[in-house]
């Protein structure tokens, strides 16, 4: 990727949930490295962009570009390898596999692309200290709180170094002191690695933490602001 | 993804998943064992046996492919159990699937590990069959001769035993391949099924019925695969309807099973289908074997032989219906884990445990009693000898309080059903409603 590329380019995208528009023409280019926060009230379309980015919805028109590949272009096998190689992902829940022990969780991009279990395993475990969770590599996700199931998300979205980290509402289940630290680990992580970071929140601390906030209303950018 | 995640994510960790595949297993050991049973018998050769060793249902030549066709749909039934038990959770398990898929999971690694994971069940059932039958065979080897259709196992049956693992295990992953769902945001319904069966169906049943005599087992199995397609189309539309009259009630109880049974409709209908095929199998016996009775000369002598043959016959549907019923049930109480934060809501609204289990019984019982009953009367109705080829008089008088009598029969077994499972989901629903639960993420 040329130090020109976006890490991620989202151009004149458009989504609705059947007639009901979410997102209407919106373009967006965030540069690698780069923090972003999308805001605005609920219902105005921030997780569906963040859903069409990381290609979870294909967007009805429009185009979307991770680290200048187009993922309509490609076929689902090679989407879902560039959002496991690419794109890392927290949501407000975390969404870790239930049933798997954190450490699994951690290593389960490295896993699912091929590598053995014990170099899967030892890269988790790194990641699992960066976070501050190592201690409980072992634990499923059951048996944690909150703010370290985020952090666990946090170090399963940056294991295979993606490009572009997207982060849904990350503290949004946690208290503000948790929140606070999730979202010094989250900067933290992605700038080790050099990832560009879009984080939807509804928090003003945080978008303020942010390089640019870009608010959404009615599925447009009603603006965007560089902090 | 190497073998080794792949059989370590497909692994079940969490009790409920693990009571899945158990049952998923036991369904599919069963169907083994029952396959395993139809190639002993077919072991046998064509030619007629000693009627002094073997049941005379093995010792005739023609009975004995009868007894073999019976173990294979019986086999079948058993699979379609264990679809229904790999069903089970689905709630829960599209989220673990959604959890991978955020995880960088492609569809096709997520259907190899649905696939991974039915296929193993499948390896455990098959190789849980070769006991089953050993017990099976044994148990029927105590009962007098006439009852004594699963011959005992031989040394060579050992190589037998191994295609059928071979056969349970591609079963397993048949299923697996086939219920995969792989939908990353989950709430997102596919579109609506293309309901063929209901003209297909009906069609293919009247040709079976039509050309039996000419065509032999080939239009009685058009008429039965017809039947089910039948079953199986009408039913969601059946659920549907129900559902709807029901939200239209005004009684709440009513309403709330409306709701239920429209979110757990496909389930509901697939039991339905299963139970309805059981109803059927049940009542065009004992048609078949009260002509029998009924009309043969040789009554004393052949007496045992057509009971001895609609008991064990009924006993096997029997089985499969009460193991229905069961899925059914853990499907409910599936489903009430699923729904326990909404279930709390209602506690917030003066709902409690007894209502509930008001709505759990109608929402049972209006998918058993109908299918059951409508199972019985069909099959009664047109009877083993219409759907064999072998008699297709006219519906004689004296058959019509029997059809009446099983349809009562199959309707009241489903209300049965209905009160069971509400009596035996009391703690489930108790805790679904505890107010706790609206902590729940």
């Amino acid at each position: 990727m040329s130090s020109q590329q976006p890490a991620l380019e989202l151009s004149g995208v458009e989504y609705s949930y059947r007639r009901n528009p979410a997102l209407r023409g919106v373009t967006l280019q965030v540069k690698p490295g780069e923090v972003v926060a999308v805001t605005g009230a609920s219902g105005c379309g921030k997780s569906t962009l963040l859903h069409c980015a990381a290609g979870i919805l294909s967007p009805d028109a429009g185009t979307v570009r991770v680290a200048g590949q187009d993922l309509a272009a490609l076929p689902e096998d090679q989407r879902a390898r560039l959002r496991r190689t690419k794109v890392g992902i927290v949501l407000q829940f975390g969404q870790l596999v239930p049933d798997l022990p954190l450490i699994d969780n951690v290593a389960l991009p490295l896993l699912l692309d091929g590598h053995e279990r014990g170099e899967a395993h030892e890269s988790a475990l790194d990641w699992l200290k960066q976070v501050g969770v190592a201690d409980e590599a072992e634990a499923v996700p059951a048996e944690l709180s909150g703010g370290q199931t985020q952090r666990a998300a946090v170090a399963r979205a940056l294991i295979t170094g993606p490009s572009v980290v997207l982060a849904d509402e990350p503290t949004g289940s946690l208290d503000s002191k948790a929140g606070q630290e999730l979202l010094e680990v989250l900067l933290r992580a992605s700038r080790y690695r050099g990832s560009a970071l879009v984080m939807v929140t509804h928090d003003n601390l945080i978008a303020a933490s942010a390089d640019r906030e870009i608010r959404l209303r009615d599925g447009v950018i009603q603006h965007e602001v560089a902090l | 993804m190497t073998l080794e995640t792949l059989v370590q994510l497909a692994r079940s960790r969490t009790p409920a998943d693990r009571s899945r595949i158990q049952l998923a297993t036991a369904a599919l050991g069963l169907g083994g064992a029952l396959l395993l049973g139809a190639l002993r018998i077919a072991r046998l050769g064509k030619g007629e046996l000693n009627a002094d060793i073997y049941s005379n249902y093995i010792a005739e030549s023609g009975l004995r492919s009868g007894l073999v066709a019976i173990l294979i749909i019986l086999a079948l039934l058993t699979a379609g159990l264990a679809v229904q038990a790999l069903r089970l959770g689905t709630a829960a398990r599209e989220r673990r699937l959604a959890a991978l898929r955020l995880a960088g999971a492609s569809r096709k690694q997520v259907r190899q590990l649905s696939v991974t994971d039915a296929a193993m069940a499948g390896l455990a059932g098959g190789l849980l069959a070769g006991p089953i039958y050993l017990v099976l065979s044994l148990l029927l080897g105590v009962l007098p001769r006439m009852a004594q259709v699963l011959p005992g196992a031989e040394l060579v049956d050992l190589l037998i035993w191994v295609p059928v693992v071979v056969m349970t295990t591609a079963g397993g992953a048949l299923i697996g391949g086939v219920l995969h769902r792989d939908q990353l945001v989950p709430g997102v319904e596919g579109p609506a099924p293309v309901r063929t069966g209901i003209i297909a169906g009906p069609v293919m049943i009247v040709l079976g019925v039509a050309t039996v005599r000419w065509f032999g087992y080939i239009a009685s199995t058009v008429f039965v695969v017809g039947l089910a397609l039948f079953f199986l189309s009408l039913a969601p539309l059946w659920i549907r309807a129900i559902a709807r009259r029901f939200k239209r009630s005004g009684d709440p109880a009513n309403l709330l099973t409306g709701v239920r049974l429209v979110a757990d409709a496909r389930p509901a209908s697939r039991m339905a289908t299963l139970l309805a095929c059981c109803g059927f199998l049940v009542g065009s016996l004992a048609d078949g074997t009260i002509s029998a009775v009924t009309e043969t000369d040789d009554l004393i002598d052949r007496t045992g032989f057509y009971v001895t043959g609609y008991v064990l016959g009924s006993v096997g549907v029997l089985l499969i219906v009460l193991t229905g019923i069961a899925a059914l049930v853990v499907g409910v109480a599936d489903q009430l884990v699923d729904q326990r934060r909404q279930l709390a809501c209602l506690t917030a609204l003066g709902v409690d445990a007894r209502f509930l289990r008001r709505v759990i019984r109608r929402q049972l019982t209006a998918v058993a009693a109908p299918a059951l009953a409508s199972g019985l009367f069909l099959g009664a109705l047109l009877g083993l000898g219409r759907i064999t080829g072998g008699d297709a008089d006219g519906l004689e008088p004296s058959t019509v309080p029997i059809v009446a009598g099983l349809t009562v029969a199959g309707w009241l077994l489903g209300l049965l059903g209905g009160v069971a499972a509400g009596f035996l989901l009391r703690n489930q629903l108790r805790d679904a409603l505890d107010p706790e639960n609206l902590r729940a993420a």
